[in-house]
């Protein structure tokens, strides 16, 4: 193939590039900033994972408020005002301030079904035969005034009932009380008033959770500027989105930013030229398009976060052009771009297809994130390397032909700097190095926790620590979720479930448990239990005509008529509940129909051991416990000690690979390099007593794939002295341009992206020492062209 | 029971819960300074007095039940420490209210962690505003008007919130310089009505003995 025609080929490729990327902007891409998107699958069934993701999604939507004063008429009316400016932005499908229902209003909704239901505690008593318990509590209402209490008057509950069915199905979440229409919390002079919404767009859309969030703080700002005695808190998921998102965008372009300028710098003062750097910049500019084209088309859309690991790639993918342009060193005044080619095409070749395969062992693990920046950086790199060595040999660059300062220090390194041999100083040096290394590498600790993934955001983690302390809501991540063909299936199966975790509760594993299942019941359920209640309650011994003797009365058909019921009338269903206001509590937890299988989640807190809690839910039909923390922790586990294995075989096939081009010696000097420099790079996070993880071990095949490029460059730059300084210089740049990409990524504020920074940039810079010092010897035949 | 005989029934109850008959419609709401004069004679009682002792009737009547349930028994209320309610015929029964709600329900032991006892506190709320006179609390929960009658004073109390209206749609209270008469009635015309006697105003710091029982 024809430089020439190369360059055609190569043009038509990157208009090709371009013109898809146009087509593809125009359509918008789709920046993600939800950190649960690059998290794995936790392997489970499709309808266990589609129920996760739409309750997770659900949550995600949800904002809540406290609006705090020590006046009470205060904090209500300013609660009142920020609920109208929060409707007022139309950012928002649901705003929930007045508290509709209470257990006499819901009462009408449920009074119809009420042979059908008995609160869990008196379905057992009447079922175990204990109705005394219920007859001495009937008594007690009636004769003290705790009965006032009761939501339904006595004359229409005598046994209480409905009344201890209803409680339970409307009782406030945690502390909160109702008061006058509102749910309040009291904390010592403050009453807090308790206002939630629902966010009508999705809270990791950008344009959403900026809106969202700019809406939200003014309308709180302009409720808190009208008095003083005012306090609001605020919680929910769309502030952490929107404020890693933000954080995310400073990152990319600070971090852009400060690489181009330094690409930017360097190469103006090694070829003083304007064409060498134009081209760099064109070749970073099409693998950055690139890289978002294949992401966008692979994966539906591209993660904030693989945009700020994506930096890095500027001062990755640079290398090829330096490589390329370094060359003109070694023949200044007859240099043409053509000619490098022949010198320098294979060695960017091998360099590229190393770092390639480094990069592609991200996409080992199953975590999307990780695979979503392998596939950025492939194909970010290979276009780079595509207009490197397409177009860059068509451009008529002339060579400088005074080499720069840079280059003149890399010639005196390729020439003067110590060498490895067997004499006893560098054998000292060696000894002290690996004893360096080894020590680290005593002192690693590994660290597989989720909290990697996400930079935390202390001042809004502490607000929504005050909110659940006032609210009394313990926050837990864990829950489970019930599938089954039909509606009733999944009803059937949760009041299974139910009864194991009442055992659990009794055993003190979990403190308690929402399920949809204890408001409708499955239609089998309030079967039984009509049948119960008419043989205990209504029967002629029955509870009922037993307390109405107990109290001298005898007209016990009053009752039965108020009852006004009989075992043939419609049961309840979770549509019919879904329609009244007093399912809003539990609504959330039941998903329904997602594609063809029903499911709903049984909520826990207070999980004080959940292996026991897998334990008994495993051997439940449909039921399955999901605990996301631990399976992602365990997954970070499995593929951390991967990464080591699969670093050992990689390097295994790379000293193969290299033995075979110059034999074992020259194979094990070549890869003693990024070998030493891999160790030294974990030894350091030893030393440091940073923990290491899967990102940081996967970083170590990064290091290894980039690394090998020093010394192979090296090793074919070794006949004559112009080569051998033209390789140091261009290894010495690639080096300068990777250390400061990952350097970068040390000031990240996500955990991750620093871990992988943290590896990188230090690996990079031991294992360009140790490729100086382990290099070859220069030979004195000066080949002229190689 | 015939209709006839329920209403001729729940006619009786009214005149019975509310001897004064023209005082059942009141007209204004009253702010708190009225009340305060209203009420001058009990709050001046109260206000160094740290608790109050004394007997009650309850006497219940159910919509559709022919007999009134009546129930006896005796009360210590102690300022800062709650009301203990003890119920002697024709059960026996001790509940103690406090800002938390009304304890001593349990039947079982298991019953304790059932968590119905937040449902309970709006009760236990309406018991301590009423025996300290605590018109801050009760205006905020009521509508609350007042009537000067010969034998002294007359509340009428309807709730503002849906919480409230939980226990009683309608509250009545009498008394003289001491409050002497609470009645409820619901919707389907339950009616409560709780009578005082032998009312002892306390100066003297609550006994180890009597705290005791308020520790819960």
């Amino acid at each position: 193939m024809s430089i020439r025609f190369r360059f055609y080929l190569g043009l038509a490729a990157l208009l090709l590039l371009v013109t898809a990327f146009g087509l593809q902007a125009k359509r918008g891409f789709n920046f993600e900033s939800d950190i649960l998107a690059l998290l794995p699958s936790s392997g489970s069934e499709p309808v266990v994972e589609e129920a996760q993701q739409r309750f997770a999604s659900s949550n995600a939507r949800g904002v809540m408020f406290l609006v705090g004063s020590t006046d009470i008429a205060l904090a209500r009316e300013s609660a009142t005002d920020l609920a109208n400016k929060l409707q007022a932005t139309a950012l928002f499908e649901q705003i929930n301030l007045t508290i509709h229902w209470s257990p006499k209003v819901s009462a009408e909704f449920w009074l119809p079904y009420r042979l059908g239901l008995l609160s869990e505690r008196h379905r057992q008593l009447l079922v175990e035969g204990r109705d005394d318990l219920i007859f001495a509590e009937a008594r007690r209402a009636l004769f003290t005034p705790s009965g006032l209490s009761r939501p339904l008057p006595l004359s229409q509950d005598l046994a209480g009932l409905m009344s201890d069915f209803l409680i339970g199905q409307t009782r406030p979440p945690g502390r909160l009380q109702l008061s006058n229409g509102m749910l309040k919390v009291d904390d010592g002079e403050t009453h807090w008033i308790f206002l939630r919404a629902r966010l009508q767009g999705n809270p990791f859309e950008l344009s959403v959770q900026q809106q969202a969030a700019q809406g939200i703080h003014a309308a709180m700002d302009q409720v808190l500027a009208q008095q003083e005695d005012l306090s609001i808190l605020k919680s929910g998921i769309v502030f952490h989105a929107q404020k890693s998102a933000a954080r995310a965008q400073t990152e990319i372009t600070g971090f852009g930013l400060m690489a181009v300028s330094a690409i930017v710098l360097l190469m103006w003062t090694s070829f003083a030229s304007p064409l060498p750097l134009l081209l760099g910049l064109s070749s970073l500019i099409c693998g950055g398009l690139a890289g978002l084209l294949a992401c966008q088309w692979l994966f539906g859309g591209v993660h904030l976060i693989t945009l700020v690991f994506g930096t890095s790639l500027i001062g990755v993918a640079i290398d090829y052009s330096l490589h390329f342009f370094s060359d003109q060193f070694r023949l200044p005044s007859i240099w043409r771009p053509a000619l490098a080619v022949g010198a320098v095409a294979g060695a960017i070749v091998v360099g590229h297809v190393t770092t390639v395969i480094a990069y592609a062992s991200l996409l080992v693990p199953p975590f999307p994130g990780l695979r979503q920046m392998a596939v950025f950086s492939i194909s970010g790199l290979i276009v780079a390397c595509l207009v490197v060595l397409c177009i860059f040999p068509q451009i008529p660059v002339r060579a400088r032909q005074r080499p720069p300062g840079l280059y003149r220090v890399a010639r005196i390194c390729a020439l003067q700097a110590p060498r490895w041999q067997f004499r006893l100083p560098h054998a000292v040096s060696a000894l002290l190095v690996s004893v360096i290394a080894v020590g680290g590498c005593l002192l690693l600790t590994f660290e597989d926790d989720v909290r990697l993934l996400q930079a935390p955001q202390h001042d809004l983690l502490e607000e929504d620590a005050r909110l659940r302390d006032l609210l009394g809501l313990g926050f837990e991540s864990r829950f489970l979720v019930v599938h089954g063909a039909s509606a009733q299936a999944v009803l059937e199966r949760e009041e299974g479930l139910r009864e194991t975790l009442s055992q659990l509760q009794q055993e003190g594993v979990l403190e308690s448990f929402q399920a949809v299942s204890s408001a409708v019941p499955s239609i089998h359920r309030q079967r039984q239990v009509r049948e119960l209640q008419m043989r205990t309650v209504w029967s002629e011994q029955g509870l009922i005509p037993r307390l109405m003797r107990s109290l001298g009365s005898t007209d016990f058909e009053i009752l039965r008529n108020r009852l006004n019921q009989s075992p043939d009338d419609p049961y309840l269903s979770p549509e019919a509940w879904l329609a009244d206001a007093s399912s809003a509590a539990l609504a959330p937890l039941w998903l329904g129909d997602i594609g063809g299988q029903f499911a709903s989640i049984v909520s826990l807190s207070g999980i004080k051991s959940a292996s026991a809690i897998k334990t008994a839910s495993a051997s439940l039909e449909g039921v399955s416990f999901v605990d996301k923390v631990t399976d992602i922790s365990a997954v970070l586990k499995t593929y951390r000690e991967l990464a080591l294995r699969l670093m050992s075989a990689v390097a295994a096939l790379v000293l193969l690979i290299l033995a075979i081009r110059y034999g074992w010696r020259g194979g094990i000097a070549c890869i003693l390099p990024p070998l030493g420099g891999c160790v030294l790079a974990l030894a350091l996070q030893g030393w440091m007593g940073v923990p290491v993880n899967l990102f940081s071990t996967f970083s170590l095949l990064l290091l290894l794939g980039m690394g090998i490029d020093y010394s192979v460059y090296l090793r074919e730059g070794r006949h004559g002295e112009q080569a051998a300084s033209s390789s140091m210089f261009a290894i010495s740049l690639s080096a300068l341009t990777t250390l400061l990409a990952f350097g970068l990524l040390n000031f990240s504020s996500t955990p991750f992206i620093r871990s992988i920074g943290l590896t990188l940039a230090p690996g990079i810079l031991m294992i360009w020492l140790l490729a100086v010092w382990l290099r070859p010897q220069c030979s004195n035949t000066s080949a002229q062209t190689c | 029971m015939s209709r006839v005989a329920l209403m001729l029934c729940a006619s009786i109850m009214a005149g019975t819960a509310c001897p004064l008959g023209r005082a059942s419609q009141p007209a204004q709401e009253a702010t708190i300074s009225e009340l305060r004069s209203t009420l001058a004679e009990p709050l001046a009682l109260l206000e160094s007095a740290s608790s109050l002792r004394g007997r009650f009737v309850q006497t219940k009547q159910l919509a559709g039940f022919d007999l009134p349930l009546i129930s006896e028994g005796d009360f210590l209320y102690l300022r800062d420490h709650g009301l203990i309610w003890r119920t002697h015929t024709p059960i026996q029964s001790e509940l103690l209210l406090n800002d938390d709600g009304v304890h001593g329900l349990a039947l079982l032991d298991a019953d304790q962690t059932d968590g119905n006892a937040a449902a309970t506190r709006p009760l236990a709320q309406i018991f301590l505003a009423l025996f300290s006179l605590d018109l801050h609390a009760l205006t905020q929960h009521f509508k609350v008007s007042s009537v000067e009658v010969d034998t002294g004073w007359l509340l009428h109390l309807q709730p503002r919130d849906t919480a409230m209206a939980q226990i009683a749609n309608d509250i009545r209270v009498s008394g003289g310089a001491q409050i002497q008469q609470v009645s409820f009635s619901d919707a389907l015309s339950d009616q409560t009505r709780i009578s005082f006697s032998e009312m002892t105003v306390g100066d003297a710091p609550p006994t180890q003995i009597e705290l005791d029982r308020f520790a819960h």
